[in-house]
């Protein structure tokens, strides 16, 4: 007998919203001014979400916000999808995904897809160091076409309580791990952005932690979601989505998924990455998504689907604890310290 | 007009007091961004946040950021300098209606 075992992450039919609904449903809410309410005020991973129910939210997609960059490895693209990442809930329009962003090198504002236009992603170096047999600087062209290309749908959820589904293109990170042969001692990836004040104002700001930086264990980067990511919706990544190369750990915060990479680091101590630096009280290491424990200044309880303004359950590892409980059964931290 | 000028007074007399704090406490060119990130630094970025996303993100860049780049103790001295000039332009003005 053929059982469909469903997956927790997975909605069923009736709960998908056609989109003749959603689009209605949006003009009418913007044409009565209410955007995205949200209670509470915050900063970091900015949130000032009770001024988007007075001034109309980003949420509302801009064709002209999809610039895709022209570079040597656009002919890859698209990719063959991998069926095992499906998701039953309904896809982020690309507009809207191209258009509401963070990239706090250029800014906290909501129109980042216009100022990173500005960031030059072809030639672009990446470097593999640390505790690995050999230290290697790779050209990004090289490097992709070593990799297996392949798209994945993932969910994304936000630290501002608001998430997207987004058709992701790019390679596992574990194959990254692989070739650069980490010693035995290495126990963390520390992975950071470019640096050039010049191209990204928000980088001339000196009381930031600049350059940003990321860490994941090496057995969190060797997990099956772990993913590097080159494009999205079927071509190569945007400049405002950390174009050529960026991080996609889907069961974390999105601020954990760092932007344009330069710097790939195997190490044996744990990074500090930018956000626990910053705002260490409120952004810590693991950043991992729990709907019960609350941000210091808001819940994680629900989340706005960015494009349909409807607010639903977070799920535990934003759905997929199947794929990564394991990873933090027998660590004896408290909740404060994993889930935020 | 007694109230504005008790205003201009205890603005100058705190940007004095706020400029030799910051020059007792730390290197004399620390720029008043980083001194308020020191301070309260979810009050920087979320000002940050407000004035970029809901006025103009030029605000922020052209507006807000060159002077928290300048040294926190220069823009102190300069505000207890024109708080204290707006004060005495007001007891002048004063002086002559009383004439």
């Amino acid at each position: 007998m053929w059982i469909k075992h469903r997956r927790p992450w997975e909605l069923p039919d009736s709960a998908a919203t056609p989109e003749s609904v959603w689009m209605n449903r949006r003009r009418l809410m913007k044409g009565l001014g209410l955007g995205t309410v949200a209670l509470g005020l915050g900063a970091g991973p900015a949130r000032a979400g009770l001024f988007d129910g007075l001034l109309g939210s980003g949420a509302d997609g801009d064709e002209d916000a999809i610039i895709i960059p022209d570079v040597p490895w656009a002919n890859l693209f698209p990719a063959e999808r991998n069926e095992s990442y499906q998701l039953d809930r309904e896809m982020t329009p690309e507009s809207v995904n191209a258009t509401y962003n963070n990239f706090y090198e250029f800014g906290s504002h909501k129109t980042i897809w216009e100022a990173a236009q500005a960031l030059p992603v072809s030639p672009w170096r990446i470097t593999i160091d640390g505790m690995v047999a050999r230290e290697r600087t790779f050209d990004v062209d090289e490097l992709i076409r070593r990799m297996p290309l392949e798209e994945r749908l993932y969910r994304l959820r936000c630290v501002e309580a608001w998430s997207m589904t987004i058709p992701w293109t790019g390679f596992p990170l574990a194959e990254l791990v692989k070739l650069a042969e980490p010693d035995s001692g290495a126990r963390y990836l520390r992975m950071e952005t470019f640096m050039d004040p010049d191209v990204a104002p928000g980088q001339t700001q000196p009381w930031n932690p600049w350059p940003y930086v990321e860490g994941l264990t090496l057995e969190e980067a060797g997990n099956e979601l772990a993913f590097i990511a080159v494009g999205t919706y079927g071509h190569t990544a945007l400049k405002q989505h950390g174009a050529p190369l960026r991080l996609v750990v889907p069961w974390k915060y999105g601020f954990k998924s760092i932007k344009s990479i330069v710097r790939f680091t195997f190490t044996d101590q744990r990074p500090v990455s930018f956000w626990e630096e910053l705002q260490g009280s409120e952004y810590k290491f693991w950043a991992n998504v729990n709907p019960d424990v609350p941000h210091p200044r808001w819940s994680q309880a629900r989340e706005e689907i960015l494009h349909t303004g409807e607010k639903v359950p977070t799920l535990l590892y934003n759905g997929y604890a199947e794929q990564v409980a394991h990873l933090y059964k027998d660590m004896d931290l408290p909740d404060e310290e994993l889930y935020r | 007009m007694r109230i504005i000028r008790a205003l201009l007074l205890a603005i100058a007399a705190g940007a004095v007091l706020a400029a030799i704090a910051v020059l007792a406490a730390g290197p004399a060119g620390m720029d008043l961004g980083t001194l308020w990130h020191g301070w309260a630094p979810e009050s920087l970025n979320l000002t940050q946040a407000v004035t970029q996303r809901y006025l103009h993100p030029a605000v922020w860049t052209r507006g807000i950021l060159p002077v928290l780049l300048m040294p926190a103790a220069g823009v102190f001295i300069t505000t207890a300098a024109v708080a204290l000039l707006l004060f005495l332009a007001t007891m002048l003005r004063k002086r002559g209606k009383a004439k």
